[in-house]
């Protein structure tokens, strides 16, 4: 790991602290300044707004700038077909685990809020005449699959920390609660007329959902470590700009957890992208010594063809490893 | 990017190892086909939900205060992107100082007209010109809280709704509702898309 890789991670991290700072200063002064009346309804033109919009820009511009720039060194051809598990690679790193049981923790403590929200909703829907309005489903919904994401973030977290290769797919169950989380907070804003209210929330969840379903990509689907890095980068700003605006804490928990990832994602990634890890070459490969072994045996017994015995067994293994490839 | 060719062209082995389905799939890692759910899952509810909050969305009516026009149970297409108010339209819009709800009201007047509404011959005045109104249910009669809001200039972007079922609508002339900030109209109602039989462009 030399200066300049490391530099990258930082640059990243203050990048997008910078950013989610801003935005958080925006978004009060928005909220501030640029609504009006008693139904709080958006005054057009507000200065407020047009800076926020401007950020928004600049900061989906700028983290795509960062990652198009970003160092990659290229990978051992065999290595490819595992995908790319050796970005996240952080074997033994106490500062992974500690990420991942913040983020896991901060996610299950969520859940019994959600639950008990729902519940009540559920409660209130049965009881009222007309039976219209928030039934409660989506937000019990969004309780469960975040006792769900719990679960997948800390086995995906625990196989990272022993330098396990499988384990690492069970983030996409953070993605499920993203999907649900998506849905509730639609639902629960379909009627509102002031898109303010909730896009900020809706565009925060999406990024935070992609980006738990490309941080398990790199392990079973097709890695695209630009993307993850730039989706990390937004999900920082976009949910420090949510949390900004009057949230319930179950949603700035949710909020707090996707954020911690995506920290965990900015200190690996673009490390891990410059200088791929020393990896153990796969089992498949390393059982192909017994087998060549079994067939440089038979070429032995004629003496008058030793020299070109001599030269079959490495003819034989770099075929093999063609093959193989 | 060459860096996705290059993993295109090495996962996806050798020739005679392509034309073999499950050679194919053995060089798929666990997860995979729950990783691909999934992520089309989240996709196509991402798509719609960002379709619907900034360009349009399918709404059900509730209630019998915009019939004939409109049912109860009907669901029509609300356009929002770029819709600006005009006179006659049947617009979705919530006052929440009234209800968390959102309504379906036509739009009678604009910001800038009057509105005067004679209830004994059940005519709508906008700007001293009477409105042939042929979506109304049945003639309008005084509404049992009184005349209501009634010989009014609409304040610039504001708008005067009412629904097509005068007498069982709850629009501009019941005070708790009255007139209603253009910036509450969530869009316009397109057309209805089911039930099939009241499908119509509105």
């Amino acid at each position: 790991m030399n200066r300049q890789d490391t530099a990258s991670r930082w640059g990243w991290l203050v990048c997008s602290a910078v950013l989610a700072g801003g935005a958080v200063w925006l978004r009060r002064w928005q909220i501030d300044t640029a609504f009006e009346g008693d139904l709080n309804l958006p005054v057009a033109g507000a200065p407020a707004t047009i800076c926020l919009l401007c950020l928004m820009a600049i900061a989906a511009a700028l983290l795509g700038i960062l990652a198009m720039v970003q160092r990659e060194a290229p990978l051992p051809r065999h290595l490819h077909r595992q995908g790319r598990r050796d970005l996240t690679q952080a074997t033994g790193s106490g500062l992974h685990l500690a990420l991942t049981l913040v983020a896991a923790a901060l996610l299950l403590a969520a859940a019994p809020m959600l639950l008990q929200e729902g519940a009540g909703l559920w409660q209130a829907f049965r009881l009222s005449a007309d039976k219209t309005g928030n039934n409660g489903i989506l937000v019990i919904l969004t309780g469960l699959s975040s006792v769900l994401a719990f679960v997948g973030v800390l086995v995906a977290g625990v196989a990272v920390f022993r330098g396990k290769q499988g384990g690492r797919s069970a983030m996409v169950m953070a993605a499920v609660n993203g999907c649900a989380w998506m849905m509730e907070s639609y639902r629960g804003h379909a009627a509102n007329p002031v898109q303010w209210d909730y896009v900020p929330l809706l565009l925060a969840v999406v990024l935070g959902m992609l980006l738990y379903l490309e941080w398990a990509a790199l392990s079973v689907g097709k890695p695209r470590p630009r993307l993850l890095l730039w989706l990390a980068g937004m999900t920082i700003v976009f949910s420090a700009m949510a949390a900004a605006a009057h949230t319930t804490l179950s949603g700035n928990l949710m909020l707090a957890a996707q954020s911690v990832c995506a920290v965990a994602v900015l200190w690996y990634v673009p490390v891990n992208l410059a200088n791929p890890p020393q990896q153990e070459e796969p089992e498949e490969l390393e059982e192909q010594p017994e087998e060549l072994e079994e067939h440089t045996e038979q070429p032995e017994q004629p003496a008058a063809q030793e020299p070109v015995e001599e030269m079959e067994p490495e003819a034989d293994l770099q075929a093999t490893k063609r093959w193989e490839r | 990017m060459e860096f996705d060719r290059q993993y295109e062209a090495d996962t996806a082995g050798t020739p005679e190892q392509s034309s073999q389905p499950g050679r194919r799939l053995a060089l798929e890692p666990a997860g995979s086909e729950l990783y691909q759910n999934v992520r089309m899952l989240a996709t196509v509810l991402a798509v719609l939900i960002l379709v619907f909050t900034f360009v349009g969305r399918i709404i059900v009516v509730s209630g019998p205060s915009m019939e004939n026009t409109l049912h109860n149970g009907d669901a029509m297409l609300v356009w929002s992107l770029g819709y600006t108010p005009k006179q006659g339209d049947v617009v979705v819009l919530t006052k929440r100082t009234y209800q968390e709800d959102s309504i379906v009201k036509r739009v009678i007047a604009v910001g800038g007209q009057t509105v005067d509404i004679d209830y004994a011959t059940g005519t709508v005045y906008v700007d001293g010109a009477p409105l042939t109104e042929p979506y109304t249910k049945e003639p309008m009669l005084l509404p049992a809280y009184g005349e209501g809001l009634n010989h009014i200039v609409v304040p610039e972007g504001c708008l005067f709704v009412m629904g097509d079922n005068r007498n069982q609508s709850a629009d501009s002339r019941y005070a708790p509702i009255g007139i209603v900030d253009a910036r509450c109209v969530i869009g316009r109602a397109v057309l209805v898309l089911f039930p099939f039989g009241d499908f119509q462009i509105l």
